[in-house]
Parts: structure tokens; sequence; C-alpha cells
């Protein structure tokens, strides 16, 4: 094949025509040189390949639609459970002012209003800051290994505030919890663990980890009180109940010894209703589908023999309205927890090309 | 389209939330694309973005100009995946994509995505294999290539765009795109082939 000056020129715009970064003349000009060049045309073909690999890479990233329900959620959640903060758009946090509603009115109305608005959100930031909400304290501390937003804990019982965030350093470190209604919460390193914001003394309990193991005794809560603690990739959200979640670089188990517990792989699949009824405990890998495990997990167990794991099929139907929430497993060839299937994965959109 | 992010602002700090929703939907991939270019882990991207809406919600009304909401967004969204950044430094944690070697953002498809619909079990674990494989070459890439090869890709900006949103002119952007769409290409052309 024969190149022309034209191809040249050609080469050198065509990422800018495959990106569309040209003038209407420049890519209808282009456009006709690849019909006439056999070489230019292989060599768009093989960079539009390339971007086709790009854009597929991508398609598994957790945003588009189903962040934006998501968001929804969780922004619903802070206002629900919002102490000193307000869920209309525009009320600042504590790190600045606030110009809410100025721009629809006028005058001396506007100032006063602002005025107000100012002398209102002050003192309920005021009010937050004072009077942080103590969710419960610091029962034991195996101390030396742990620190409080990156301090050492001076020592046990201190008050457990939302927000606080603690460092437990190798596998010996250890931090009890005891929230005011009496549940408690004890977690081994090494691991981080984070008392969300949004948890209230009088509302949900929200904490995360990054690895370590937690075991919880949790005294049964009202609805909207509920005790979520999250790892890397699964969430166990709990009512009232004793269990434990471990959490290393094989994925996330939780096994529950009383009561039953609402476990959410994140993304991966949405949420799985493990009881000790079954017998059943749930790990959720770093990757693939969740393996829940027919056999009662001992407390602790990080991981089940390889012939006991029995992966969820993708083919199971999803639940449909008035299922019962767990489902006793009556022969021992189904896994014996009721899975409900990945409708966040269903009502994901493909990445925008 | 500045004009129609001003008429989100405005509306949202009226009090409709359908109109920050707006804006949530209409920005989400491009602040996924900041933070994921800055941060190279999905998991962490999609929790630097909630807060940055959150945070965005918030401050809504000290946004002086209402029709610079993007590049505003964008500079939340930078700061906090920077901060992100910098904590795990400090912290020494190992990384979740190192732990679990991809993150975990290699599941989603196969936990029924619609774009699975009409593949086969092999023909998906292929694609998952190859996808895994350019996401790992990506994140491979220095910071700001790869910053912009996904505002390009997975998000499907302008260089103009994408200018704005990092801060370098036009013909950087390019040129970054260039070398990482070339490094890229080295590094994947035994698989494509």
């Amino acid at each position: 094949m024969r190149t022309t000056p034209d191809c040249s020129r050609v080469e050198a715009d065509l990422w800018r025509y495959i990106d569309r970064e040209l003038s209407a003349s420049a890519l209808a000009h282009i456009s006709a040189h690849l019909k006439a060049c056999g070489r230019c045309h292989q060599l768009y073909e093989s960079r539009s390949r390339d971007v086709k690999l790009y854009r597929l890479a991508f398609v598994g990233s957790p945003f588009g639609e189903d962040f934006v329900a998501r968001f929804r959620k969780r922004l619903e959640a802070e206002c629900a459970h919002g102490e000193a903060r307000s869920c209309a758009a525009g009320i600042p946090s504590p790190e600045g002012p606030s110009r809410r509603g100025a721009a629809g009115l006028s005058g001396s109305v506007a100032r006063f209003s602002l005025a107000a608005a100012l002398v209102a959100i002050g003192a309920l930031v005021v009010y937050g800051l004072m009077f942080r909400p103590g969710l419960g304290r610091l029962e034991h501390v195996r101390a030396v290994l742990v620190t409080r937003d990156g301090r050492p804990v001076a020592s046990t019982e201190t008050e457990l505030l939302p927000g606080d965030r603690f460092q437990l350093q190798g596998k010996t470190s250890e931090l009890k919890l005891q929230l005011l209604d009496g549940s408690e919460l004890v977690f081994r390193g090494p691991g981080d663990v984070r008392v969300s914001l949004d948890s209230a003394p009088r509302g949900p309990f929200l904490a995360s980890m990054t690895e370590g193991s937690l075991r919880a005794s949790v005294v049964r809560r009202q609805q909207g009180r509920e005790l979520t603690v999250s790892t890397e990739n699964a969430t166990a959200r709990v009512v009232g109940t004793r269990f434990t979640l471990e959490a290393d670089s094989a994925g996330t188990t939780l096994a529950v010894e009383e009561g039953e517990v609402i476990f959410s792989g994140h993304r991966k699949f949405d949420q799985v209703y493990v009881n000790h009824a079954t017998g059943a405990y749930i790990v959720a890998a770093g990757q693939g589908w969740p393996k829940p495990v027919a056999s009662a997990a001992p407390a602790g167990a990080g991981a089940a023999p390889p012939d006991a794991v029995a992966p969820v099929s993708p083919s199971r139907r999803l639940p449909q309205a008035g299922d019962p929430k767990s489902a006793p497993s009556a022969s021992g060839a189904e896994p014996p927890v009721n899975v409900d299937l990945p409708v966040n994965g269903e009502k994901r959109e493909p990445a925008r090309s | 389209m500045t004009a129609e992010d001003r008429e989100y602002v405005e509306r949202a700090l009226t009090g409709e939330p359908a109109a920050f929703e707006a804006l949530v939907r209409k920005y989400n991939r491009m602040a996924g694309a900041i933070a994921y270019g800055i941060v190279g882990d999905f998991s962490a991207a999609d929790d630097i973005v909630q807060e940055a809406f959150l945070k965005a919600f918030r401050s809504l009304g000290d946004l002086r100009e209402a029709d610079k909401f993007k590049v505003w967004l964008g500079g939340i969204v930078r700061s906090r995946a920077i901060d992100w950044l910098r904590r795990r430094k400090a912290l020494a944690v190992v990384p979740f994509s190192q732990a679990f070697g991809d993150g975990g953002e290699g599941d989603e498809e196969a936990a029924g995505r619609p774009l699975a619909e009409g593949l086969g079990p092999d023909a998906l674990f292929q694609r998952e294999e190859l996808r895994g494989k350019v996401l790992d070459a990506i994140r491979a890439l220095p910071p700001e290539d790869r910053e912009v090869v996904t505002l390009k890709h997975m998000d499907g900006l302008s260089y103009r765009e994408i200018a704005e949103m990092t801060g370098a002119t036009v013909s950087a952007v390019e040129s970054r795109l260039f070398r990482a769409r070339q490094a890229l290409r080295k590094k994947l052309e035994r698989i494509v082939k």
C-alpha cells in the first residue's frame, strides 16, 4: 500500500478524528480518505479497537443510574438521622455560611431572613459541637496497639463519639465498645475501625472496618435504629443478634449465632438473610459470588474447606413481593440461605460511550 | 449546559430535591472518573464521590456562580480523592485493590449486568479476564495519564472539558492522552492479538 502526503496528515489527526475533536469539514475529509486508503483505514480500525477496549475496562464502574439511587438513599438517611443538620440543599456543614434562600428574596426581607437563618444555624452548630452525642464508651482496650484518630488511646472508660476512628495494629489489638443500649462490639485487629458521623444515640449505629474481626452482641433495636457494620466488600445490618464478622484479604465472613443478620456484598449481590436456624455462614469474597456454606461456622472461622463451598447460582429467581425473608434448607442440596439476586446490577447502565 | 446547571442549582436551593438529583445524575460519572483517575480503585472512588456530592449538597449556598457547578464539584472530588491518597499513605493500610487483586471491580458484570446478556459463560469469563487486564494496565499508568484516560474513556469528556477539570491546557491533555494510549497499546499488544 502506497502512502501519500495526505496519509501523514490523516495519521497525525487520527486520534482527534476518533475523539471527534475536529471541525465538521476536517472530519469529512478524513472520512473520505479512510474510505479510499486501505493503510490508513487499517490504522483507524486498530485504534478504534483500542478505544473499545479502554471503554470496556470502565463498564464495571459503580457510577451511573445505580449510583444516583444509592446516593438518594444516603441523602434520605442523612435527612432522617441528622442531628443538627438540615436536609435542605445549601444548609452548610459547620465549615461555612449559607446563602440559601437569598437568591429568591430581596432587600430587607432577604437580609432579615439571612440573619435569622445564620443565627439559627449558628445555634445549631454550637449545640452540635457542644453536645456531640455520646454513643457509648470504650469499655476495654488492649491498649498499646490501639490509636484513636492517630493518637494512642490514653485510658479506657472514655466516651465513644460519632466520627471516632480507631487504628488496631496487629492481631493482638482489641477494642471493646459498649453502646448506650448495652450492645457490645469487640473488634480485633489488624484494621481500621470507623464510627460514622451518622450514628446517633437514639438512631442507627454505623461503623466500618477495613480488616480484622468483630464479635457483636446486639440488643434488639427498633427499625431505623439498626446497627450496621461494613467491610470493604460487604455490609451486615442487624436489629438484634449475636454474630461474628471477619474481614481479611480473602473476603468477609459472617457467622450468626443468634437472630438474623442482613448481609450485603457491595455491588456484587444485594441482600442475604442469614440466621442461626439455618446453621449457615456466608463468605463475600473479594471477587465472585457470595458463598453460603451449609455447615455452622466456628466463631471466628475465616474460611470453609473448599469442598464445603456452594456458590450461589446466578440463575436463581429474583425474590418476589411476599416471599419469606429466609428459607430454611429443605434438602441440603440448595444453600440454606435466601439470596436476593443482584437487583442493583440489573439496574446498572453501561458506561456512556 | 451551564444555564441548565444554574437552573438546577437555583431550584435545589429553593428546596427541590429532584433538581439536585438531576445534578447527581448528570455528573456522577464525571466525578467518578476524576476520583478513579486519582485513586485507581472503584470502591474508594465510589465513597469519595458520595462524600463529595454530600458536601456539595450542604454547601450549595456557598457556590457563587451557579453555572460553575461542574468545575466546583470537580474540585471537591479532586481534593477528597487526594486526601484519601494521603490518608492511605499515612495509615500504610494495604489498599483494597492490592489485598483483593482486582479490588472487586471485576464482579459487577458477573453479578448479572445487562451487558452480559447473550454471552455464554466462556465468553463472559474471557471478557472479564480481558477487562481485568485492561483495568490493570490503566491502573499502572502514572496518575496524571490515568486521570485523562479515565475522564476520556469512562465519561467521554472532550479535551477541553478534561482540561477544565484537571487545570491543564488542551494541548497538554492531548499529549497526555496520546502518551497514555501508546503505553496502554504497548502493554496490551499481546493480549489484543
